[in-house]
């Protein structure tokens, strides 16, 4: 009898999952111009729209793990939906796998784009294909992470450095102190190469103001939920924290609600453009609270999508490896900035066109469905 | 006669531990007064003991666990789901609060009901059939959130884990009342008396007439119901869904249970030791903090503390 309930139940694990995974969706094409085109563009094409080609475009991202993630994929999307010589686009998440993101390439360099735009997981590993690519004659755009030491044979490279996210936080802090006083800082994770990076920022910054003191350094995984016991138990370490320094995502939001309960006099802090910690600094900031939201772009993958069609068109006289600078939300600016209308995991450097913005984020939606509906974690 | 005295001497054979664990805690609320000085308030310990609040009550369901001989390792996912879901239910409104609490309780209920059937039933090990719910219950959580779970808890979930009576956290004072509770039922009941039978000897329990299956089921579902409330208390201190919230704690509950005394073999144990051990890990963790340690140091030292504590239970332990 036993056996024959577990028997059972093993079947029904297998067929649901043989089931799951036939479920994957095919992937499917988007023909958008004509839908997009009914909205505001985003950026505006300069040109006159008369005898204008259209291109093919592909996009090979690394994964949509998170809110950052995910706007990142929307915001290039309501570029390309937005854009009347996008004809079509295909969107391809690897998963952190790499075998995956090869295979995405060479299967949109087998779909013939015009234009290939990359998140490399390893620049290494994908050094051969993006070669194959280039040399196919497709204009190679690569974000986030540079593929120079690696190959040439790129068009364009657009990168925001996680060193200079750091800087140009504690360069705030510092000037916003005086150039005095004692700094606790919240570390992103540990051995992860952008919280390293941050902090190696940050360190710099503050190593030009002899004044400043870094009184303590704790890792709270960029997550609100670590960040909070850690805060609570460094607020009943030192009694005199002049300063809160964040390697960003969701920290400085638990800080901020700690210091509340607290109840002592605010101080300056640091974080990063996400909607939730920018509702509570503006809740905040008439009672004394004084911040800087630094930001890692959202919309790198889209500003690398119109830099390549400047490429497509001719008209591009940039440089070929760029260097985005970090943008910054200041106390005057944050209540322009702010979206109480939407929810928290929307961040707000954006540079999407309200509509987009408010089909995506407004009422409770959090992006993640897509500007197609389907969600932005399924290859389209 | 003689039957309740062998049952009384496995119930008091804990009894000198959570003393022993005590005198550690002591001792070292005396080193951070001494190593961090100003630190130690009150108020501070009042944190401290909310943040344990969590750990402690879901170490009290592991306890159940542990005594019947088995273990739990889905505590971690149910606070996980419940935080999803009860956030999900009740949309920042008390107006969804029953539909929201009804949810929680029909997941608390069904993820205990699930272990202990493939636990008695299916006659898999526990260690292997917690950790299947584990996984399912996570992948649930990411398919239902896509993966970046948002939205924020009803204002009553949310003074649940922050809001306090007479200074004293609302989460403290639930902890301290279920563990009170569960030490009542252990100690003056036949229910109490059946779990440590069915753990001292499942065998010897059946051929007294104990139904086992019963005691051991309900040792999981109660488990699983104590990690419910553990993750309304975490929505509501954190105010917010994710997908972190679940963290360590499956093996910091059995570490508490441990430290606390317990047997992991079973049979053996009591529920003051537990309440103990959880508050020592979060005290240790907090001290570590407060002392600027970094994280490489903190893990090593975390690691050979709670190595030491367990290794002077078990001398004092009567054998």
């Amino acid at each position: 009898m036993k056996k024959w309930i577990a028997l059972l139940l093993s079947c029904t694990m297998l067929l649901t999952m043989v089931a799951g995974c036939g479920g994957t969706p095919a992937e499917s094409q988007n023909p958008t111009g004509e839908t997009g085109a009914a909205g505001e563009t985003a950026s505006q094409p300069s040109e006159p729209a008369a005898e204008k080609e259209t291109y093919t475009v592909g996009f090979s991202n690394v994964w949509v793990g998170n809110t950052w993630g995910v706007q990142c994929v929307n915001e290039l999307e309501a570029f390309l939906q937005n854009n009347d010589q996008i004809s079509e686009y295909y969107i391809y998440n690897a998963d952190n796998d790499v075998n995956k993101q090869i295979s995405d390439i060479e299967d949109l360099i087998a779909k013939g784009v015009d234009m290939l735009i990359l998140q490399p997981i390893s620049a290494e590993s994908v050094a051969a294909v993006v070669e194959e690519a280039y040399d196919a004659g497709i204009v190679v755009v690569d974000c986030t992470s540079p593929l120079s030491d690696v190959t040439d044979k790129y068009n364009v490279s657009v990168v925001a450095r996680d060193y200079d996210f750091g800087y140009v936080g504690a360069k705030w802090l510092c000037e916003e102190l005086g150039g005095e006083g004692n700094i606790v800082c919240l570390d992103g994770m540990a051995g992860l190469s952008s919280a390293v990076l941050r902090m190696e920022g940050a360190m710099d910054a503050f190593a030009e103001y002899p004044g400043i003191n870094v009184i303590a350094s704790e890792y709270a995984n960029w997550d609100y939920a670590t960040a909070k016991p850690v805060m609570e138990n460094l607020l009943a370490a030192y009694d005199d924290i002049d300063g809160i320094w964040s390697s960003g995502g969701d920290m400085t939001r638990a800080a901020i609600e700690v210091w509340a309960d607290s109840g002592r006099e605010w101080i300056p802090m640091m974080g990063e453009d996400c909607n939730g910690f920018l509702k509570l600094w503006s809740e905040y900031k008439d009672d004394g609270l004084s911040c800087i939201a630094t930001s890692l772009p959202t919309w790198l993958f889209a500003y690398g999508a119109e830099l390549g069609l400047e490429i497509l068109n001719g008209t591009y006289e940039g440089e070929k490896d760029i260097i985005v600078e970090i943008p910054t939300i200041t106390n005057d600016q944050v209540d322009d900035y702010v979206r109480w209308d939407l929810s928290d995991s929307f961040w707000c450097g954006t540079r999407m066109s309200e509509e987009d913005i408010v089909a995506l984020y407004g009422n409770g939606n959090d992006g993640s469905q897509g500007l197609t509906g389907e969600g932005v974690a399924t290859d389209h | 006669m003689s039957h309740n005295s062998l049952l009384n001497r496995s119930r008091g054979a804990a009894s000198l531990q959570p003393l022993v664990l005590l005198a550690i805690i002591v001792v070292m609320i005396a080193a951070q007064a001494i190593l961090v000085p100003g630190s130690l308030t009150v108020e501070q310990l009042l944190i401290i003991s909310r943040q344990a609040s969590a750990l402690g009550i879901i170490t009290l369901g592991q306890a159940a666990v542990i005594l019947v001989g088995g273990i739990d390792l889905s505590v971690g996912a149910t606070v996980m789901m419940v935080n999803i879901f009860c956030i999900s239910a009740m949309q920042g409104s008390d107006a969804n609060g029953p539909v929201g609490l009804l949810v929680c309780l029909l997941i608390g209920l069904g993820i205990g009901a699930v272990n202990a059937f493939g636990v008695l039933f299916l006659k898999i090990a526990p260690f292997v059939m917690t950790l299947c719910t584990t996984t399912i219950c996570e992948g649930i959580c990411y398919v239902y959130t896509q993966g970046s779970p948002t939205g924020s808890a009803a204002p009553f979930i949310r003074a649940l884990g922050t809001g306090r009576l007479f200074g004293i956290p609302y989460s403290t004072l639930i902890w301290l009342a279920l563990a009170a509770a569960m030490w009542a039922v252990l100690r003056f009941t036949a229910l109490g008396r059946r779990l440590y039978a069915v753990g001292g000897s499942p065998r010897a329990a059946r051929l007294s007439g104990i139904a086992n299956v019963r005691v051991v089921a309900g040792a999981y579902i109660f488990c699983a119901l104590m990690s419910t409330v553990a993750g309304l208390i975490l929505t509501g201190y954190h105010n917010i869904a994710s997908l972190t919230l679940a963290g360590d704690y499956s093996m910091n509950s059995l570490a508490a249970a441990l430290i606390g005394g317990n047997a992991i073999e079973g049979g053996r144990g009591g529920v003051w030791g537990v309440v103990l051990g959880s508050f020592f890990m979060m005290l240790l963790m907090a001290i570590l903090t407060m002392m600027g340690i970094s994280q490489v140091g903190k893990l090593i030292i975390q690691g050979c503390i709670i190595l030491a504590v367990v290794a002077a239970q078990q001398l004092w332990k009567k054998d």
